[in-house]
C-alpha cells in the first residue's frame, strides 16, 4: 500500500510541479525567464514538488483553522459574546455537530468523488482500483485527523475547555465522517446512485443544516448540555463501534473498479475544470441553431445590404437572444426600481424626497451604474467567439480598411443598443423627480440626461476599443492580455474618484463630457491607427 | 509567375522549426509538400500567409523580373481544420465573401454557378455552417479560392476529410486550375503527392529539399521518401 500511495504521491506531485512552472512561465516578463526546458529539468522539479506539498501542509492546516474560527468561532463570538463561555461552548459545539458531522457528511464524501488524479491513476495508468482507493483513503483519513487536532485544540482552549476534548472531537469527526463514506459506498453499491452528485439532496441538506446550525445564535441557547452529551462513553461508543465497522467495510469491499469507473467517465466536466470553464464560457455566447427559424435562413433576408454591413446585420440578427435578454433585464430592473420609487412615494413620501435629494446630488454614481448597464462586454466575447475567431484567419479580413468599416459598423450598433437603457433611465429619473416636487429645472434635466447618455456612448466605445487594441480573449475565452486588465482598472479608478466630485452637477457633467470626448477621440484615433495591428487572434 | 523563399526562418520558445528554407515554385505545377508530424508545414504556411510573423527571410512574388514581397490577399489559404463563422449559412457566407472581394472577381458568375462548380447539394446552402460536416465546410474554403482566383494557393491537408467521390472532383478541379496557380499542398499521404502533384518538396529538420520528377515515377519512389524522411539528409 505505501508503494501506491507513493506513486499517487509522485504523480499528485509532478502535476503540481508542472502546473506551478506553467503558470510562473505565464507571468509576464518574469516568465520569459523561464525556459521549456525546466519541464525536463529533474532536480528543479522536485524543488517545485516539495515546495508544492509544504504549501499544501500548510494550507491543510489553516483552512481548519479558517474554517472552525471564521464559520463557527466568530459567529458565536459575535452574537453570543457576554454568555458565560460554557454556553458559547454549546453554541459553538452545535454549530460543529451540523456542519461538520451532518452536512459534510452528505456534501463532502470523497469516496465518490470525481478526481483528475483519480482517472489518471486508475484509468490511465492503470493501478488496480482498489489499491488506489485504500491508499489515498488512508492517507486522507489519517490527514483529516491531523489537519484538525491542532484547530480543534485552540478553539476548545478558547472556550476554557480541557484540550484533550480537542483531540477526542477530532477523533470523533474522522471516525464519523469514515462511516458517512461507508455508507455514501453502500449506497452506491445498492442502488447505483452517487449521493454527492444528488444536487438536489445536496443543496437541501446544505440549506436545512446551515439553518439549523445558526438558528440557536438567534434563540440564544444550544438545545443541549452539547459537551456532556457529545463527550460521554454512549456518545463516543456510538460513534467508534460504525466508525470501526465502516473502516473494516471500506478495506474489504470488492468492487470498487466499478466505484472509480461510475465517476470517472472522460466526458465528465467535474475532472476538467479549464474545460468546465471554457464550455461555460462558451455557452454563455453561444450561437443557437434553435434560435433561428428556417425562414431566417432563406436568401433575401438582408437584401440591400453588403459586406461588412450585410455580415453585422446577420450577425446582430442571429444573436438577438443574447443581446436583447440583456438589455430587457436591464429595462426590467429599471422599471421595478421606478416601480418600487412611486410606491415609495405614496406610501413613505419623507423617505421618497430623501431619496430624490440623495439622487440629484448623486450624479457621478452614474458613472459606475453606466458601466454595468452597458453590455459591451458581452456583445466583444460573442463576436469574437461567434465570429471574428473564424474571420480573422483570413487575410482580407485582417486588412486595415476591413477592421475599420467593420468597427464602424459596429460602433453604431453597439451604441445603439446602450442608448436604450441609457433613455430609459433617463426617463425613470427625470419622472420621479418631477413628481417629487422636488425643484427641477429643465436645464438641471437636461444635464442629467446628457450626462447619462454620454456615459452611455463613452462606455460603448470603451469596450469595443478595449477590444479591439487589446484583444483580450483566447480562443477559450478567457482574459489573456494584462494591459487589458491594467486599463480596465484605471477606469474603474477613475469612476471611484469621480465619485468624490462634491461640485454642481453642472460642473460634474461638463467634466464628464469632456473626459468622455476626450477619451472617445483617443481611442477612435488609436484603433484608427494600430487595429489592423492589434486586432488578432492570440 | 513563381514564389521565392528566402532563408524563412521560425523558432518556438526555444524550439527551432524552420531553419532557413529556401526554395522556388513556380506557376503551373502542384506541388506536394511532405513532412512528418511535427516538421513545421503548417507553421511555414502560416508564415507564408501572415498569420504567424517569422523570424526573418521573407518571401516573394516574382512576375517577369519583377518580385515583389507576397502579400495576404494574393493567397488562398485552405486549413486542415476549416474555421468558418458558424453563424452564417453556407450561402451567405460566400455572397459575404464575394462582396469584399468584388474587385478580385471575374464577372460572369452567379452564387448558383459556385456552388455547382463543387456540387454543393441545393438544400444545404441555406443551413448554418455550423450543422455542416467537416468535408463541407472544406469545399466551402475552395470555394474562395475558386473564387477569388489568388496566384498562390495553399491547402494544409486538405483531400483527407473527402469522401472518394469528392477528392476525385476536387482533384480534377486543382489540375484544371493548375495553369494560372502555385499550387502547394501539404499531405502526408505519400499516395495522394504522388498521384496528383507535379512535383514532391520534402520539409524535414527545418529545411526544403526537391525531390527529382524521375524518381516521383520510379518504383522504388516509396522507399527513397520515406529514408529521406527519416534520416533528413539521404541524398537521393
Amino acid at each position: 500500500m505505501l508503494r501506491t500511495l507513493n506513486t499517487v504521491m509522485e504523480v499528485r506531485g509532478v502535476s503540481g510541479a508542472n502546473r506551478l512552472i506553467y503558470y510562473f512561465r505565464g507571468i509576464p516578463v518574469l516568465g520569459k525567464t523561464m525556459k521549456d526546458s525546466v519541464y525536463s529539468n529533474w532536480a528543479l522539479k522536485k524543488t517545485f514538488t516539495v515546495i508544492a506539498l509544504i504549501l499544501r501542509i500548510l494550507f491543510a492546516f489553516s483552512t481548519r483553522f479558517a474554517y472552525l474560527g471564521l464559520i463557527i468561532y466568530l459567529p458565536v463570538l459575535m452574537t453570543a459574546g457576554d454568555l458565560p463561555l460554557t454556553q458559547q461552548y454549546d453554541l459553538y459545539l452545535h454549530i460543529l455537530v451540523l456542519l461538520s458531522f451532518a452536512v459534510s457528511a452528505v456534501s463532502n464524501a470523497i469516496i465518490l468523488e470525481s478526481k483528475r488524479d483519480k482517472y489518471i491513476c486508475v484509468k490511465l495508468m492503470r493501478m488496480p482500483a482498489d489499491k488506489y482507493m485504500h491508499a489515498t483513503l488512508s492517507l486522507k483519513g489519517i490527514s483529516f485527523f491531523v489537519y484538525f487536532v491542532p484547530a480543534m485544540m485552540v478553539f476548545a482552549g478558547l472556550f476554557g475547555a480541557p484540550l484533550w476534548h480537542g483531540i477526542l472531537l477530532a477523533l470523533l469527526l474522522t471516525l464519523w465522517r469514515t462511516a458517512a463514506e461507508a455508507l455514501h459506498l453502500l449506497v452506491f453499491d445498492r442502488k447505483g446512485i452517487v449521493v454527492v452528485k444528488q444536487n438536489a439532496l445536496v443543496w437541501s441538506v446544505i440549506g436545512i443544516g446551515y439553518a439549523l446550525a445558526f438558528l440557536p445564535l438567534y434563540t440564544g441557547s444550544a438545545w443541549l448540555d452539547m459537551d456532556t452529551v457529545l463527550i460521554s462513553l454512549p456518545a463516543v461508543l456510538a460513534v467508534l463501534l460504525p466508525g470501526i465497522i465502516a473502516v473494516i467495510y471500506i478495506a474489504r469491499y470488492p468492487r470498487f473498479r466499478n466505484a472509480v469507473d461510475a465517476v470517472t467517465k472522460i466526458d465528465d466536466p467535474l475532472l476538467d475544470m479549464s474545460r468546465m470553464m471554457k464550455e461555460a464560457n462558451r455557452k454563455q455566447v453561444e450561437t443557437k441553431e434553435q434560435d433561428i427559424s428556417a425562414e431566417q435562413l432563406q436568401p433575401g433576408q438582408f437584401t440591400g445590404k453588403n459586406g461588412y454591413a450585410y455580415l453585422n446585420a446577420i450577425f446582430f440578427s442571429r444573436h438577438r437572444r443574447l443581446l436583447v435578454q440583456p438589455i430587457q433585464r436591464r429595462l426590467m430592473i429599471i422599471a421595478g426600481l421606478s416601480a418600487a420609487g412611486l410606491l415609495l412615494q405614496l406610501t413613505a413620501p419623507e423617505l421618497f424626497a430623501q431619496l430624490i435629494r440623495y439622487l440629484i446630488g448623486g450624479l457621478p454614481v452614474f458613472v459606475i451604474v453606466m458601466n454595468f448597464t452597458s453590455i459591451g462586454e458581452l456583445v466583444c466575447k460573442a463576436m469574437f467567439f461567434n465570429c471574428d475567431l473564424s474571420l480573422l484567419r483570413y487575410g482580407f479580413y485582417r486588412e486595415r480598411a476591413a477592421i475599420l468599416s467593420n468597427f464602424r459598423i459596429r460602433l453604431l450598433r453597439l451604441s445603439g443598443l446602450n442608448l436604450i437603457p441609457a433613455a430609459a433611465i433617463c426617463l425613470a429619473l427625470n419622472l420621479l423627480i418631477f413628481l417629487s416636487g422636488e425643484g427641477w429645472s429643465a436645464a438641471e434635466a437636461l444635464i442629467f440626461s446628457g450626462t447619462v447618455l454620454g456615459l452611455s456612448l463613452f462606455f460603448s466605445v470603451h469596450h469595443l476599443f478595449m477590444y479591439y487594441i487589446f484583444q483580450p480573449y483566447s480562443t477559450e475565452l478567457n482574459m489573456r492580455n494584462p494591459f487589458f486588465t491594467i486599463v480596465n482598472s484605471i477606469i474603474t479608478g477613475v469612476a471611484v474618484i469621480a465619485l468624490q466630485f462634491k461640485g454642481a452637477p453642472g460642473q460634474f457633467a461638463l467634466f464628464v463630457l469632456l473626459a468622455a470626448a476626450a477619451y472617445t477621440l483617443i481611442a477612435l484615433v488609436l484603433v484608427y491607427r494600430y487595429s489592423h495591428r492589434t486586432f488578432r487572434v492570440k | 509567375m513563381e514564389l521565392v523563399l528566402d532563408n524563412i526562418r521560425k523558432n518556438y520558445n526555444d524550439k527551432q522549426v524552420l531553419k532557413g528554407v529556401d526554395f522556388t515554385f513556380e506557376k503551373g505545377k502542384i506541388y506536394g509538400l511532405l513532412g512528418r508530424n511535427g516538421a513545421g508545414k503548417t507553421s511555414l504556411f502560416n508564415c507564408l500567409s501572415g498569420e504567424t510573423p517569422m523570424d526573418s527571410g521573407g518571401a516573394f512574388l516574382r512576375r517577369n523580373e519583377i518580385s515583389l514581397p507576397l502579400s495576404e490577399s494574393e493567397i488562398g489559404y485552405v486549413f486542415s481544420l476549416p474555421i468558418l463563422p458558424e453563424f452564417l449559412t453556407g450561402y451567405e457566407f460566400v455572397k459575404f465573401y464575394m462582396d469584399i472581394n468584388r474587385d478580385k472577381i471575374q464577372t460572369g458568375r452567379t452564387i448558383e454557378d459556385y456552388f455547382n462548380i463543387i456540387s454543393f447539394e441545393e438544400e444545404d446552402r441555406h443551413r448554418l455552417i455550423k450543422g455542416y460536416s467537416h468535408g463541407m465546410k472544406n469545399k466551402i474554403q475552395m470555394l474562395c479560392f475558386i473564387i477569388t482566383r489568388p496566384p498562390l494557393i495553399l491547402l494544409d491537408e486538405p483531400l483527407t476529410s473527402f469522401d472518394v467521390v469528392v477528392a476525385l472532383e476536387i482533384k480534377k478541379l486543382l489540375r484544371e486550375m493548375k495553369q494560372d496557380h502555385i499550387i502547394i499542398f501539404s499531405t502526408h499521404i505519400l499516395q495522394l503527392a504522388a498521384d496528383l502533384c507535379d512535383e514532391l518538396v520534402i520539409l524535414n529538420n527545418g529545411v526544403l529539399q526537391e525531390i527529382p520528377a524521375d524518381l516521383l515515377r520510379s518504383p522504388e519512389f516509396e522507399e527513397k521518401v520515406i529514408s529521406l524522411l527519416r534520416d533528413g539528409n539521404g541524398h537521393a
